[in-house]
């Protein structure tokens, strides 16, 4: 490496006596966080993602992955830094079974090169509505912040707090959970998905402005043709144990589709 | 043009950055031997409005990989190390990229693919996932994700 002639930068260390020890370093170089929880599920480097790919078993998730307790593999925060790649991870899968077998596990890969190839060929769209909302509402009908009481964890809703609790201690959601929460966030609330997609980013390990904020879009209908919702008896089905989806807990949405959808969508062309 | 030697590879720095934290990334076999940094750069990461989590996360990461972690400015330390050429991984990320511009400056930037999901090039239809997926699925399911 070439001499500097200017000041040498300052040398970050390359190793720790333990994970606490590096958690402390960070937190002193960033006093702007360091009331924030750090999760032990999932930690970085290879290693923990080998340990990860050892346990995929892509026919498995393919049978249960809309279940909150499914096979699901926690490997997005290792596809989104590299430390994994989508081919990897498909060679895997198809070695485990037919094609198939293995469709819906291969098809979850390729929604990240989807978002990953717009992102490529226009990063302006992943901030922007790429198409009108089709709920009847105008943007300008949403919120442009997040509501404390989602940020803290108090909304009426038990099962959002959870959720808001886990991806804030863990940066990890199940992909159903992330849309219900977003759904929560975007249609019961009436809030912007920016808003929405920024609170994801800021907490989520996997955190990326293509595939977060496209599926933000996708569950608001501004890259849809309608907005992604549910109801209570959608969220018991694919709940796991401690997911808390008593009625009682979660009044806004123990209703039919349909009357959710006059509900949440009164304006909406389908709601006359 | 010169050849590869002793003094490119002295001349010749990986850039690693957070699209990119893997020991076998092709940047690393394309330089064998040249020095690999990781940039902290705090303002970039308050920018992309990381938290601790993945600031831990990131982190823990480097500290398996080949790489020299300094602190600062992403543009000012890899100028202070003036390297004739940079290499580095492709990215969508504008951030990176405008970075990226501006070191072309005063280095040789090549950025580096990593291996693709499907060979299919750029076009592609972007509309909707399942006009993208009539497209992928045959390779999809093909190792290396081509014929």
């Amino acid at each position: 490496m070439s001499d500097t002639t200017t000041t040498s930068p300052e040398s970050l260390p390359n190793n720790f006596t333990s994970r606490a020890a590096l958690i402390d370093h960070l937190r002193a170089l960033n006093p702007h966080l360091a009331d924030e929880p750090v999760g032990e599920t999932l930690q970085g480097g290879r290693a923990a993602a080998q340990d990860r790919l050892a346990a995929v078993d892509a026919i498995a998730y393919g049978r249960s992955r809309n279940f909150l307790d499914g096979a699901v593999t926690c490997l997005s925060p290792y596809i989104r830094h590299g430390i994994v790649t989508l081919n990897e991870v498909r060679n895997l899968a198809l070695e485990q079974g037919a094609p198939k077998q293995v469709e819906k596990f291969v098809q979850e890969l390729a929604w990240r090169d989807f978002w990953q190839r717009i992102y490529a060929q226009t990063p302006d769209a992943l901030w922007h509505d790429i198409e009108t909302y089709k709920t009847g509402w105008q943007a300008d009908d949403y919120a442009d912040s997040l509501p404390d009481d989602i940020a803290a964890a108090q909304t009426p809703s038990a099962a959002m707090n959870h959720f808001i609790t886990q991806l804030r201690e863990t940066g990890y959601l199940h992909n159903h959970a992330r849309m219900y929460l977003a759904a929560y966030i975007v249609h019961w609330r009436r809030v912007k998905w920016q808003a929405g997609a920024r609170f994801f980013l800021h907490y989520l390990l996997d955190g990326d402005p293509a595939s977060n904020n496209l599926s933000f879009q996708w569950v608001a209908s501004t890259f849809a043709n309608k907005p992604y919702y549910f109801n209570l008896e959608n969220l018991q089905k694919f709940a796991a144990p401690d997911t808390p989806v008593a009625a009682a807990d979660n009044q806004d949405f123990d209703a039919s589709y349909d009357a959710l959808y006059l509900r949440l969508f009164p304006h909406a062309p389908e709601a006359d | 043009m010169r050849h590869k030697n002793d003094d490119d590879i002295n001349d010749t720095l990986i850039w690693v950055h957070e699209d990119m934290l893997r020991a076998d990334h092709p940047a690393f076999h394309a330089a064998d031997g040249a020095g690999a940094i990781f940039v902290w750069d705090d303002a970039y990461f308050d920018q992309m409005d990381y938290g601790l989590n993945r600031r831990v996360f990131i982190y823990e990461t480097l500290l398996e990989l080949p790489v020299d972690i300094y602190r600062g400015d992403t543009g000012a330390v890899l100028r202070n190390f003036a390297p004739q050429t940079i290499l580095t991984g492709k990215t969508p990320n504008p951030h990176l990229k405008a970075i990226m511009a501006d070191l072309r400056a005063t280095s040789a930037v090549t950025t580096i693919a990593d291996a693709a999901f499907v060979q299919l090039g750029d076009a592609v239809p972007l509309k909707r996932f399942f006009r993208y997926w009539n497209k992928a699925r045959k390779l999809a399911f093909l190792p290396d994700g081509r014929p």
